[in-house]
């Protein structure tokens, strides 16, 4: 949702086209992941309020930079692709087969971002993507090395962590995280969540206004 | 005095050949190629904001990001047009960011923001039928090769937000009550903004030069009455074959009649439904292309910001 | 013809593209970018009217025309 809003406020018109792509991708790939979800046997979570998405401080609130768009585009698109990656090639055989398309985009995301890195100075927008990317790939010896250790991921935290850098490349990754405050569930150690306006249409609770009345 | 070529391009486009570089043109004829190409790219790069501001009303992510889609395309859409102007030695860079606002060429629809979901389906169903409608004139008689192959894709782009429009026109018709209510005052207030997008009557028109060259193959008023019979009147408001709804600007059609001579612009004030639309207007979107310092912005985000 | 852009310096590329596997490539338009990375973000993004089975781009500089219409070359 967070690239859609700038498909009228980037620097060039090809850019504003790319925006909205990617966030037509992104939302497919949230589809394709919540039906694995389901069909791994987890139900759908609540949407009741904005603390029950899992989403990075980072996508809270609507970007006001370009310089935000080209770093969440450059690093937590990429963290995001290599766990999409670890997963792939994981041992779960529902995952290995959904996700091969949303990777085939992911690439476009990669080249999107590596380029406009090479453009603007994204400095501090970047600082704090990283930082949010590592935490949403969280600690060692915990949830994500267990799955690896057990097959499910191709990668551990420290693969991930390397490859990332690798991707980010002479970029200097951000110094030792500070993991107190760190919720497992949503992979953050700040409080809060999304903005009303987005959480609403998320919701979608306006749609039963369109619903026939006596339906 | 005649231009070298003159003769050689009368003669191309009498046999119905297609203009496919510069040396083949007049300067009279690039000038209005340009012109017209700048229309168009205009119209659909101001549709975008305006589309926006709406899309942001939708009321759901499904909605959202169909309107997401729509804007992609019209954008793609004004890339198009302005990639050609490009070719033909504009630049695409100083017409969408350094223009002066007024100098933008757009039908004045969307100098009337488009302020709920409802208004953004209306919209789609009205004036893509327009775009449409001019557009697809284009695509069949258009004399310019490379402008004719462009629009292979917008025309069945174009034809995605006419299904978009009509579905969600429907729906809301049937969910009746102040859904049904607002969708016929979006109907009766664009309606006639629409009929207006296509130009000057015939009648009060002298000669059209376009029409000379071929850059478009039928005049304001037969393209204003397909838009009337083909999409509008057979399948995009339900309302009306429902019976409840009217169309108050039968007035507007008296241009294609000829009789009557009514100029159609300026029998219906938009300030029936605006207290002041010339206050509200696509000018305030434009600063977002024009990257001015300081300018409203929409959402307000400041262009370019962190760029070298 | 140079254009230009925010970048201090940008190329033109041809996109092919073909729907299935019996036709050939055809041109669906073109895009201006500063580097090839970016040019593949924005085809891909700006020619999307159709599920392509195959798609890429040509600078459009390295490009050796024959002839063309109009008698250009």
């Amino acid at each position: 949702m967070r690239y859609a809003e700038w498909c009228i406020a980037a620097p060039t018109l090809e850019a504003d086209i790319a925006a909205a792509a990617m966030g037509l991708d992104d939302i497919g790939h949230s589809r394709v992941l919540y039906g694995s979800l389901r069909e791994l046997g987890t139900p759908d979570a609540a949407a009741d309020d904005a603390a029950t998405y899992a989403n990075v401080p980072y996508l809270d609130r609507p970007w006001t930079e370009w310089t935000q768009f080209v770093a969440a585009n450059a690093v937590l698109d990429s963290a995001f692709t290599l766990m999409m990656e670890a997963l792939a090639n994981g041992s779960v055989d529902v995952l290995r087969t959904r996700l091969k398309k949303m990777l085939q985009e992911e690439r476009y995301h990669t080249l999107h971002g590596r380029s406009w890195m090479q453009e603007v100075n994204a400095g501090a927008a970047l600082e704090r993507a990283w930082r949010e990317a590592l935490a949403w790939i969280g600690p060692e010896n915990s949830d994500v090395d267990e799955l690896h250790r057990a097959g499910r991921l191709a990668y551990g935290v420290r693969d991930l962590r390397r490859l990332l850098e690798e991707r980010l490349e002479g970029q200097a990754a951000p110094n030792a995280l500070e993991w107190a405050g760190w919720e497992p569930i949503r992979r953050r150690t700040q409080p809060g969540g999304i903005d009303q306006a987005t959480l609403e249409m998320l919701q979608g609770l306006a749609e039963k206004r369109y619903m026939p009345a006596s339906g | 005095m005649e231009p070298a070529n003159s003769g050689a391009l009368e003669a191309l486009l009498k046999r119905g050949e297609l203009v496919e570089s510069t040396s083949e043109m007049t300067p009279d004829y690039l000038r209005e190629l340009k012109h017209t190409l700048l229309v168009s790219g205009d119209t659909e790069l101001i549709s975008a904001p305006a589309y926006y501001l709406a899309a942001r009303k939708a009321p759901s992510v499904n909605a959202f990001m169909t309107g997401i889609a729509i804007i992609q395309d019209e954008l793609a859409h004004a890339h198009i047009a302005y990639h050609i102007l490009e070719e033909l030695g504009e630049s695409q860079e100083a017409l969408i960011f350094k223009r002066d606002p007024k100098a933008f060429r757009y039908p004045y629809a969307f100098d009337v923001p488009l302020e709920s979901w409802t208004e953004l389906v209306v919209a789609n169903a009205m004036y893509d039928q327009a775009g449409f409608c001019l557009l697809g004139d284009i695509h069949e008689h258009g004399s310019y090769g490379p402008w004719k192959r462009g629009l292979v894709k917008v025309m069945a782009e174009e034809n995605f937000h006419l299904r978009n429009g009509r579905n969600w026109s429907k729906r809301i018709s049937q969910a009746g009550g102040e859904a049904r209510e607002e969708l016929q005052r979006a109907v009766d207030w664009m309606f006639p903004l629409t009929v207006e997008w296509f130009g000057l009557p015939d009648n009060l028109k002298q000669h059209s030069t376009q029409l000379d060259y071929r850059l478009k193959g039928l005049t304001n008023d037969q393209l204003r009455q397909q838009w009337l019979s083909t999409g509008f009147r057979a399948h995009s408001m339900p309302t009306r074959s429902a019976g409840t709804s009217t169309i108050r600007a039968a007035g507007m059609r008296s241009s294609s009649g000829g009789a009557s001579g009514g100029r159609a612009t300026p029998r219906w004030s938009p300030s029936s439904r605006r207290a002041s639309p010339s206050s509200r207007c696509a000018h305030e979107f434009l600063p977002a292309f024009s990257r001015r310092s300081g300018a409203p912005r929409l959402p307000a985000f400041s262009r370019r910001s962190g760029a070298p | 013809m140079p254009y230009t852009r925010v970048h201090a310096e940008v190329h033109e590329y041809d996109v092919f593209a073909r729907k299935t596997r019996v036709e050939p490539l055809h041109q669906v338009g073109s895009v201006v970018a500063p580097d090839d990375d970016l040019a593949m973000a924005y085809a891909r993004a700006t020619y999307d009217e159709e599920r392509w089975v195959e798609m890429m781009i040509v600078p459009k500089a390295a490009i050796i025309s024959l002839w063309a219409p109009g008698g250009d070359s």
